[in-house]
């Protein structure tokens, strides 16, 4: 009688925690979606920064013709005159993704725009993403550990910063599609079914799809199964969670086109076949030590081992010889600067001028991460009580992932949800204990335990031995034993009751704190949440929605407004042919080619290094020299940002230092050291001549002396160096109205050249052996 | 010491060979069908040496088949075995059902790959062209085995399974 009513209020508690936990994690949801809603409040809804451009433009062309299209697209509109293959460079994760719901929701007679669906998506996704970490916290350590793991998730700057509304771009989807997929193979190697192997390996497709960080996962899986055989966890589910995830995973990776053989020929993925074959190895010999005795079993390893030693030998001799004979061993680029943060510099420099690959700075995981910085060593130790396989793997994903977003800052996204995790398991335990102590000092009464049941702990007061009773899943005492027993896979139970038969015999001991302390413990973890909050409401209001294409200042006649860039593509939509090419710098290409819809020469994809370079050596050189490189480009305009006149950092002078060096990189005749003085890069008087004369300077200080009579560069604090000068071979064309961005036009060649017609003829239609020995100079130049 | 070595072998021969003989007989129709797929894994790589690797993709996925039939067969056999404490409580038709599951999807991925349009980055024809081509006589060869060999096993394996069982 007495059994059976503490079942029912026990169940009844339990479908109230249920109840209690939907409501909570649907409110988690609308937190995550409307925290990043601060940019379309504060601007409007556009799409933000260079790379969105790209996939938005790509989404529209989804969209308008279909996909078989979109699979074959050629681009000819980018990196004029060599083009770029869409459908085989882009990864279509986060494009499929916003058309299909563009699809859907037209299908459905809503009417939303292709712009509002992509400005939306990320939103959407990184709700989805907080669920997912509460379903994969859940796994590591209960309920509670994932309520508290989503709400963090919901609302962490770093996480903020990638994902606003507007910010269009890969990581939107691929941090979602991550996670999920760890949950996943957690789940697989929880309960063993192939069931979840397959949908991991389908999740770990759509990450492939969306987003080049998907070599994270591939890495980090078999590093944790090395890890869990290598400290004897090795058990049937772990081979079901590794091998067919492996065989599945390499298939469907090589499905998409961006990836294509790399799947199986770069050194990436190498980890991964080479944990297959020792998984293999490790499952045979269990299974042969199940079928032998003792004794035979010995006698097979010595057998063995000295036959296996010449097998391994004659393998490793042809693989070493093969792999080294590459240069970079295999590895891509991007992948060797992140094992070598000093590769990037030395040997690739457009990887090392984005702003995106710099090491961070100690206050950035502050400002990023927040509180959870110092909450993850506490978590960490939580997961070693107990250690499970889950657990591990959590702890390996915080620790690989604090190393990565050490070399990077772009890689602090990838630890924002580990840090989520690993908080939210401290806070959970730290609420554990309290709520504990407070509840079990205000009982006051010793409970008597179930019959039979000897999966408890047992705490200790200060005299008497007390056994816990089987407390409801809200109360987050013992949820781990319980969340696991209430499911379907009982084999967990079973565990559980043969090691909490062997602890009744130990009898763990436990302090129950004193009432007022742990009151006012839990009052100062919920002021550390509020902190927290307050926070993360601040960075994504002030510093994270800024949509910079659009900039904002306040100044004593109250807000202004620049928009500049808009200003400029307009006109070159509007007063330009279709088939002009404009020619900038790489980081205005995106933008060009989506909102002027002109042919850009090079744009942010960055994948021809000689392409940019010769873009920077034409910016680097004197104006005729330029004139000739752009006319061999077919270029019509060139576009030009300056943030002299409103002091705006970040213009095309100050990415000056980047061009010399690339277009150094490739063409020696241009040399950094002759832009600088003293080591000194300086746009005043005091600059080289060389600087004063190249077509940067030119075309971003053309007439900027009418502006206050003095030429005073409000970004760099001086007056410039040059200030009166003619433009001889471009024309201005037109200039925002905040001067921010200039754009010019190159004029034709004049019709009659008078006097020296026939030798500046020869030299210009000239072979470039012969220019060389009539100009005579040492350094070839390969435009004169 | 090689006459020892010889009686050892022969002795962990010999009780390798009794203690496998006492496995029940649907266990040791996985194990063949395992040893089917490997084996021929092996005859494709062979084939490839000799040939050559064009069209790489269709070696890739006539290779990645077949190991991943023997991978899911092994997980099968896990399951089903019944001295796994583990999987005590997992019904033997359940494991069979995810066996199927993801042997479906393991073969629509390998029949969408076996003829992959994967010149498309270097070219820019159409579609259409390239189809015709790729289809050459070793990815042939790869969709003879692949499409009559291995659904074939596993339809008999389903059928032994369920007379042994």
């Amino acid at each position: 009688m007495e059994v059976s009513e503490n079942g029912k209020s026990a169940s009844l508690r339990q479908a109230f925690g249920n109840v209690l936990s939907f409501f909570i994690l649907l409110l988690v949801g609308v937190l995550a979606f409307s925290i990043r809603l601060f940019s379309v409040i504060k601007y409007e809804s556009v799409i933000h920064e260079f790379d969105p451009y790209f996939n938005y433009r790509v989404t529209q062309y989804l969209t308008k013709k279909g996909i078989y299209e979109f699979w074959n697209w050629f681009d000819d509109r980018s990196w004029y005159p060599l083009g770029r293959v869409i459908g085989g460079t882009v990864y279509p994760g986060l494009t499929l993704t916003a058309g299909s719901i563009w699809w859907l929701l037209n299908s459905l007679n809503v009417p939303l725009s292709v712009e509002t669906v992509c400005v939306f998506t990320s939103p959407i996704f990184s709700a989805n993403a907080s669920w997912a970490t509460y379903l994969l916290t859940k796994e590591v350590k209960g309920t509670g550990a994932g309520l508290t793991a989503a709400a963090l998730l919901a609302m962490v700057p770093s996480y903020i910063s990638r994902s606003v509304a507007g910010s269009y771009d890969n990581e939107a989807v691929a941090i979602f599609a991550l996670i999920f997929t760890f949950y996943l193979y957690l789940k697989t190697l929880n309960t063993g079914s192939l069931f979840y192997a397959t949908l991991n390996a389908l999740s770990y497709f759509y990450m492939v799809c969306s987003w080049g960080g998907y070599t994270f996962i591939i890495n980090l899986i078999p590093m944790h199964v090395l890890l869990c055989i290598v400290t004897g966890r090795y058990s049937a589910r772990l081979y079901i969670a590794y091998a067919p995830f492996v065989v599945l995973g390499t298939l469907l990776a090589s499905l998409v086109p961006v990836v294509g053989f790399n799947a199986v020929m770069t050194s990436e993925h190498f980890a991964s076949f080479l944990i297959f074959i020792i998984i293999h190895v490790v499952a045979f010999v269990y299974y042969i030590k199940g079928l032998l005795s003792q004794k035979m079993f010995n006698v097979a390893v010595a057998l063995v081992v000295s036959f296996g030693m010449v097998v391994c030998c004659a393998v490793v001799s042809v693989l070493v010889p093969l792999v080294a004979s590459s240069p970079t061993k295999g590895w891509s680029g991007r992948s060797l600067s992140l094992l070598d943060p000093t590769y990037a510099s030395k040997y690739i420099p457009i990887i090392d001028s984005v702003s995106e690959h710099q090491p961070p700075t100690w206050p950035s995981y502050f400002m990023d991460i927040n509180v959870l910085a110092f909450l993850v060593p506490a978590g960490i130790i939580a997961c070693f009580e107990p250690l499970s396989d889950a657990s591990s793997f959590v702890v390996l994903y915080i620790v690989t992932s604090v190393y990565f977003s050490g070399v990077m800052v772009r890689l602090m996204l990838v630890l924002a949800p580990a840090a989520c995790i690993m908080s939210g398991i401290a806070l959970s335990e730290a609420f554990n204990v309290l709520t504990r102590s407070v509840k079990f000092q205000l009982s006051g009464v010793p409970e008597k335990s179930q019959s039979g049941d000897t999966t408890s702990r047992i705490a200790v007061t200060q005299s008497e031995v007390v056994k816990t009773e089987k407390q409801p899943p809200i109360d987050k005492t013992e949820d781990t034993i319980k969340e696991r027993t209430s499911k379907k896979n009982k084999k967990k139970e079973k565990e559980h009751e043969e090691k909490a038969s062997l602890k009744s015999q130990i009898q763990k001991r436990l302090l129950v704190l004193p009432l007022e302390t742990s009151i006012i413990a839990i009052l100062l973890l919920v002021l550390l949440g509020a902190f927290y909050v307050v926070h993360c409401v601040w960075a994504a209001a002030e510093t994270y929605s800024a949509p910079s294409i659009v900039l904002t200042s306040y100044s004593d006649d109250g807000l202004q407004v620049f928009d500049d860039f808009r200003e400029a593509y307009a006109w070159l939509r509007h007063n330009t042919e279709v088939d002009d090419k404009v020619a900038s710098w790489w980081d205005y290409g995106y933008q060009t080619t989506a909102m002027a819809n002109r042919t850009v020469i090079v744009d942010n994809n960055t994948w021809n290094n000689t392409h940019i370079a010769t873009v920077g050596t034409a910016m680097s050189s004197p104006e005729k020299a330029a004139w000739e490189i752009f006319n061999s480009l077919d270029v019509k305009y060139v576009l030009v940002v300056f943030g002299g006149f409103i002091g705006y950092l970040g213009d095309d002078i100050d990415k000056f230092l980047w061009m010399v060096r690339i277009g150094g990189g490739v063409f020696p005749h241009i040399k950094e050291s002759d832009y600088l003085r003293d080591d000194e890069y300086r746009i005043d008087s005091q600059a080289p001549s060389t600087m004063l004369n190249c077509l940067m300077y030119k075309l971003s200080y053309y007439r900027f002396v009418e502006t206050d009579g003095k030429g005073f560069d409000r970004a760099r604090e001086t007056e410039i160096g040059k200030k009166y000068f003619e433009l001889n071979y471009f024309e201005e064309v037109f200039t925002t109205h905040h001067w921010m961005v200039r754009i010019y036009k190159l004029k034709s060649l004049k019709n009659r050249i008078r006097g020296k017609a026939k030798k500046s003829k020869s030299s210009s239609e000239g072979s470039v052996t012969t220019s060389l020995k009539r100009s005579g100079k040492i350094k070839r130049n390969p435009w004169h | 010491m090689a006459r020892s070595t010889t009686r050892d072998a022969q002795a962990l021969i010999q009780s390798l060979r009794s203690a496998y003989v006492a496995t029940p007989t649907n266990l040791k129709i996985i194990d063949l069908y395992v040893i089917f797929a490997i084996s021929t894994a092996l005859i494709q790589v062979v084939y490839m040496a000799i040939v050559g690797s064009f069209p790489f993709n269709s070696f890739l996925s006539g290779v990645l088949s077949c190991v991943g039939t023997a991978v899911l067969a092994v997980c099968l056999r896990i399951q089903v075995n019944k001295e796994n404490k583990e999987f005590k409580d997992l019904p033997p038709e359940r494991a069979f059902a995810d066996f199927v599951l993801c042997n479906l999807v393991l073969h629509l991925v390998i029949m969408n790959f076996i003829v992959y349009i994967n010149s498309f980055i270097f070219n820019r024809r159409s579609v259409s062209d390239h189809q015709s081509s790729s289809v050459s006589s070793p990815c042939k060869k790869t969709i003879f085995i692949e499409t009559l060999a291995i659904p074939r096993g596993i339809y008999r394996l389903s059928e032994m399974f369920q007379l042994a069982a």
